[in-house]
C-alpha cells in the first residue's frame, strides 16, 4: 500500500536519476518523453515500479499515464484505492 | 471500439487472446498512425507490401540499438554479447551486404532435401507422444518437430534439444519492443552462454568435418574472397535457430488450434499424408506467424495523409495485411481451399523467408500426421490454452490437448 505521494516522489527520484539531476527539478507535469528519456528506460523504470509495489503492470504504462502526476493517481486509484 | 482515438496498444484488454478485433478496427478507421510507443504502424495490406519493397526503407539493426543501450551501463559492463549475436541476422542487414550473405547462406540452405529430415523430425516427436492421453501441444509436438528439424540441418548433437530450443526462445524475445535494461541482460547472458557453445562445435566441426550444414557454412566461407569471422558465422546461426524454430512453433501450434475450433476443415487434413499448397498456404496466412516487422524510412514522405519523416521508424502489420479484406474475400474464415492467396506471411521482397519452402513442406507434413495419428485429439476445455505476451511473433504458452 502506498499514497500517491510516495509513488510520485519514487517516480521524481527515478526519472532525477536518470537524467542526472536533482529530484526538485523534475516536473509533475511534464511527459516522461520530455525528459528524452527512451523506451529501454522508460519499460525499466515500469519494471522497477512493479518491483517496489509488488504489482503487475503493463509495459506500456508510462506512456498512457505520460506525466508523473497522471501515473501517480492512477496506480493510487487501480490499486491501492477502496473505492 | 468506436473511440476514433483509439491507438495501437498490444496491452488494451484482450489484444493478446484475439488481436483481430482491434485489427480490423485500425485497418478500416485509421489505418497509417503512430502507436503508443511513438512507432507508425501501417495495418493495410498494399500498405505493409510498399513498405516492404521501396527502397527509401532500410532495416531495422536491432544489435545497434543494443548496443546503444550500453550508455546506461556502468563501464565495466555492456550488452555487445548480445549485439554480436545480432549482427549478422540478415533481416537487420542492407544491400550490399545482406544481397552478398543471402547468396553465401542460400547456396548451402537449398542444397538440402528436407524431405527426410522433415519426415524423421515427425516420427520422433509423435513417438514421444505414444502412450500419453494428455499433453500440451506446444511444448511436446509444435516446439519438438521444428527444433528436431533445426538441430538435424545444422549438424548439432540430438542431447542438447533443450537448451537450444530455449535459446531460440529467449532470441526471439529480444526482439521485442518493450524491453527492459533487466530483460537486456539476461538475453546478454544467454549470448554469452550460445556462443560458448557454438565456438566449441565450430571448433569440432572443422576437425570433424561432417558435411552438414555447419561444416559446409565452414567449408564455402574458406572459399570466399573476404571470409566470415567466427563471430560473425555464430550470428548466422542464431539467425536461423530463431526464425527457423520460434516462428514454426507459432505455426504449427496456432494452426492445430485452428483446426481444433474449426472441426468441418479437419476432415482435410485427415485425408492425405501431406497438405495441398492452398492449405497451407491458408495456414500461414490465418497464423501470420510474424505479426509485424519494423523498417526505418530513409527520407520523408507521405501515405494516407499522413508525413512521416527520415529516421522515424514504422512497423508493417503483417496480421493485418493478410485479413485485409480489400485483398482476401471473407477474411476472418479459415479456408483450406481458397484459391486466390497472396499472403505476405513469409515477407515479400528482398527479405522474403530464406526457409518458406522449409516453414511449408514442414505444416504440410505435420499436420496431416499428428490428425491421422489421433483423429479424435480434442481441447480439454474451452479454456485450456494460454497465449503468450509477445507482440512480434504471436505465441501460444501452453495448449492442452486430449489424444483420446
Amino acid at each position: 500500500m502506498k499514497t500517491p505521494e510516495e509513488i510520485q516522489k519514487w517516480l521524481r527520484e527515478r526519472v532525477a536519476g536518470e537524467i542526472k539531476t536533482e529530484p526538485e527539478f523534475v516536473s509533475l507535469q511534464i511527459p516522461f518523453e520530455n525528459y528524452g528519456l527512451d523506451s529501454i528506460i522508460i519499460v525499466t523504470i515500469v519494471s522497477d515500479l512493479e518491483d517496489w509495489l509488488n504489482l503487475s503492470l503493463d509495459p506500456t504504462i508510462l506512456w498512457e499515464y505520460p506525466t508523473i502526476e497522471a501515473l501517480s493517481e492512477w496506480l493510487f486509484k487501480a490499486n491501492f484505492s477502496n473505492q | 471500439m468506436n473511440e476514433k482515438n483509439l491507438i495501437w496498444n498490444p496491452f488494451l484488454e484482450g489484444y493478446f487472446e484475439n488481436p483481430h478485433k482491434y485489427l480490423r478496427h485500425w485497418r478500416e478507421q485509421n489505418p497509417v498512425h503512430k502507436g503508443i510507443n511513438e512507432c507508425w504502424i501501417l495495418f493495410k495490406y498494399e500498405d505493409v507490401k510498399f513498405l516492404l519493397t521501396d527502397p527509401i526503407f532500410k532495416t531495422w539493426k536491432t544489435h545497434e540499438a543494443v548496443t546503444s543501450a550500453n550508455k546506461y551501463l556502468d563501464e565495466s559492463k555492456n550488452f555487445d554479447e548480445l549485439s554480436k549475436v545480432f549482427q549478422k541476422v540478415l533481416l537487420f542487414l542492407d544491400p550490399p551486404e545482406h544481397t552478398h550473405l543471402r547468396g553465401v547462406i542460400a547456396k548451402i540452405w537449398n542444397f538440402y532435401s528436407l524431405q527426410e529430415i522433415i519426415q524423421e523430425s515427425v516420427e520422433e516427436s509423435l513417438e514421444e507422444l505414444s502412450g500419453k492421453r494428455e499433453i500440451e501441444i506446444v511444448a511436446d509436438f509444435a516446439r519438438a518437430v521444428p527444433t528436431r528439424i533445426i538441430s538435424k540441418i545444422l549438424g548439432l548433437p540430438a542431447g542438447d534439444y533443450k537448451i537450444i530450443t530455449n535459446w531460440s526462445y529467449q532470441f526471439i524475445s529480444a526482439l521485442e519492443p518493450f524491453v527492459s535494461l533487466h530483460e537486456l541482460n539476461k538475453f546478454n547472458r544467454h549470448a554469452v552462454e550460445f556462443h560458448k557453445y557454438l565456438t566449441k562445435i565450430i571448433k569440432y566441426k572443422e576437425h570433424n568435418p561432417d558435411g552438414v550444414f555447419i561444416s559446409r557454412l565452414l567449408e564455402v566461407n574458406k572459399t570466399l574472397d573476404k571470409p566470415v569471422s567466427n563471430d560473425e558465422i555464430i550470428s548466422v546461426l542464431c539467425m536461423l535457430f530463431f526464425a527457423g524454430i520460434e516462428t514454426s512453433v507459432n505455426l504449427l501450434s496456432q494452426s492445430i488450434l485452428l483446426l481444433l475450433e474449426n472441426p468441418e476443415q479437419s476432415e482435410i487434413v485427415r485425408e492425405t499424408d501431406q497438405l495441398s499448397a492452398s492449405a497451407a498456404n491458408e495456414f500461414i496466412r490465418c497464423v501470420s506467424p510474424v505479426n509485424y516487422t519494423k523498417r526505418v524510412a530513409t527520407e520523408d514522405f507521405e501515405i494516407r495523409g499522413k508525413k512521416i519523416k527520415a529516421s522515424e521508424s514504422l512497423f508493417g502489420g503483417y496480421i493485418s495485411a493478410n485479413f485485409d479484406a480489400d485483398v482476401f474475400e471473407n477474411p476472418e474464415k479459415l479456408d483450406l481451399t481458397r484459391n486466390k492467396n497472396p499472403h505476405l506471411g513469409f515477407g515479400h521482397g528482398s527479405h522474403f523467408c530464406l526457409g518458406a519452402k522449409l516453414g511449408r513442406e514442414q505444416i504440410s507434413r505435420s499436420i496431416p500426421a499428428l490428425f491421422r495419428r489421433y483423429p479424435n485429439m480434442n481441447l480439454q476445455s474451452e479454456k485450456s490454452y494460454k497465449w503468450d505476451k509477445l507482440i512480434m511473433n504471436r505465441a501460444l504458452k501452453s495448449l492442452y490437448i486430449n489424444l483420446n
